[in-house]
């Protein structure tokens, strides 16, 4: 091969590497360079000595690691839409997981049928989120090409005012295992109740035969689809403030929302019809749910409480011009 | 004893920052791009091909060289470099910046640590 093939070749090989609209003019420039440096060693550039091209280019070094030096580093997402990326990505995914539970228990519970093969249901569903996935970091790069360099301008034009600073709250912290709970509770409870109601009854032993009676009324049937998309809602919502490490007022105030609505559901257990198919059992099954009202009643008010005390602490903190603290 | 690899990549990002200063400053005077290399290399500042002819864009992408090509010896383009407008005020800003550095770090005995 000859020698200024070589020089083709490297030039080609960094312009490969290059953005098109970059890619004519650092090639001229590139190989100008070349021209240079060899000139710089007596070659004549008319007829080239092989070994002195090789050694200048092996100077100049890896082509695409020269083509990388050319332009500023690129990424598929870069750092100013990552944050977002990620906060979308985590709440579209859980919500998706949530509404695929209530689906598939919903179903499993209207149409009376057991899980035939929970791995492959499993596996649709984790098929189903990397699709998910892939079509939100496919939208995010393409918003990413599309803004390149504006998005980072103008994240960077607000001044930024050290007094927004939020204050730390103790009771923001997670609690691992209260959120773990919540959502173990709520599968088995989804699952049990929809897949497997005849779990729940009554085991009677007569006359040396045992005979197994349904606990739950068709009432209390007919309010599971409710119950189970509450489930699937807190699972959702345990599992978001589980990957954000932290409750924020917007999480705040979604637990809030959940528990309203459970006790919509509760106080509509309490005034509908039976709900166990005993009736020597009813008054106890109206007495736990009227419990269970009251709990997240006084619950509720402890958390409207709690929000509105650290709000308006925050606005007293965070309200006042840096003039007015001086 | 820290590794090769390593010292050298410190001791790059090192003269990376001067290379900008020094390449401004030579360009007050039109270069191109190996006579800045042979000029800096002279001066004892070696900075390799991969590191100065990418940088001479990045100057002119932010405005503070001007660039054009010239056909030398009726055979063959070169690009030269010259400070622009912009640049010409802003060398002397970031001279007196090496200047405050090289005094801070004179206080904070780097100079002695070296000799020890």
């Amino acid at each position: 091969m000859n020698a200024q093939e070589w020089i083709d070749r490297y030039v080609d090989a960094v312009g490969e590497a290059l953005p098109v609209r970059e890619r004519g003019d650092v090639e001229a420039e590139i190989r100008s360079l070349i021209q240079d440096e060899l000139e710089a060693r007596g070659a004549d550039l008319e007829s080239l000595d092989e070994q002195m091209v090789l050694s200048v280019l092996e100077q100049f070094g890896r082509p695409e690691a020269l083509a990388a030096r050319y332009h500023a580093p690129r990424a598929l997402i870069g750092p100013a839409l990552y944050p977002t990326f990620r906060i979308v990505t985590t709440v579209v995914l859980l919500v998706l997981t949530g509404v695929w539970i209530f689906g598939m228990a919903v179903d499993i519970g209207l149409e009376r049928r057991t899980i035939g093969n929970p791995a492959g249901m499993l596996v649709d569903l984790i098929g189903g989120l990397f699709q998910i996935f892939g079509t939100l970091v496919f939208v995010f790069a393409l918003i990413e090409t599309l803004t390149r360099g504006k998005l980072a301008a103008e994240t960077r034009q607000p001044a930024w005012e050290p007094r927004s600073l939020p204050k730390i709250e103790q009771s923001a912290r997670v609690k691992v295992g209260e959120l773990v709970v919540g959502i173990g509770f709520s599968l088995v409870a989804i699952l049990v109740l929809n897949a497997y109601p005849q779990w729940i009854s009554a085991i009677m032993i007569k006359d040396g035969q045992v005979t197994s009676l349904p606990l739950l009324s068709e009432n209390f049937i007919s309010f599971v689809p409710w119950l189970t998309l509450l489930w699937s809602l807190t699972i959702a919502l345990n599992a978001y403030v589980l990957a954000q490490g932290r409750w924020r007022t917007l999480t705040r105030v979604l637990q809030m929302a959940l528990s309203v609505f459970g006790l919509a559901i509760l106080a509509w257990m309490l005034m509908s019809g039976p709900l166990l198919a005993w009736p020597a059992l009813e008054p106890v099954a109206k007495l736990v749910v009227a419990i269970v009202f009251a709990v997240t009643g006084i619950d509720l008010l402890v958390q409207v409480y709690r929000l509105a005390m650290q709000q308006i602490t925050g606005a007293n903190t965070t309200g006042g011009t840096p003039s007015q603290a001086a | 004893m820290m590794d090769a690899q390593a010292y050298d990549n410190l001791a790059s990002e090192l003269r990376r920052g001067l290379a900008v200063m020094a390449v401004l400053s030579l360009c007050r005077d039109l270069q191109y791009g190996y006579s800045l290399k042979q000029r800096l290399s002279e001066a004892g500042l070696e900075v390799s091909e991969g590191t100065l002819y990418p940088l001479l864009r990045r100057l002119e992408a932010q405005g503070l060289l001007e660039s054009r090509w010239e056909v030398v010896d009726d055979q063959r383009p070169r690009r030269y470099y010259l400070l622009s407008p912009l640049g010409t005020t802003t060398l002397p800003q970031l001279i007196d910046e090496w200047k405050s550095l090289v005094a801070a770090l004179a206080r904070l005995g780097i100079e002695k640590e070296q000799t020890r």
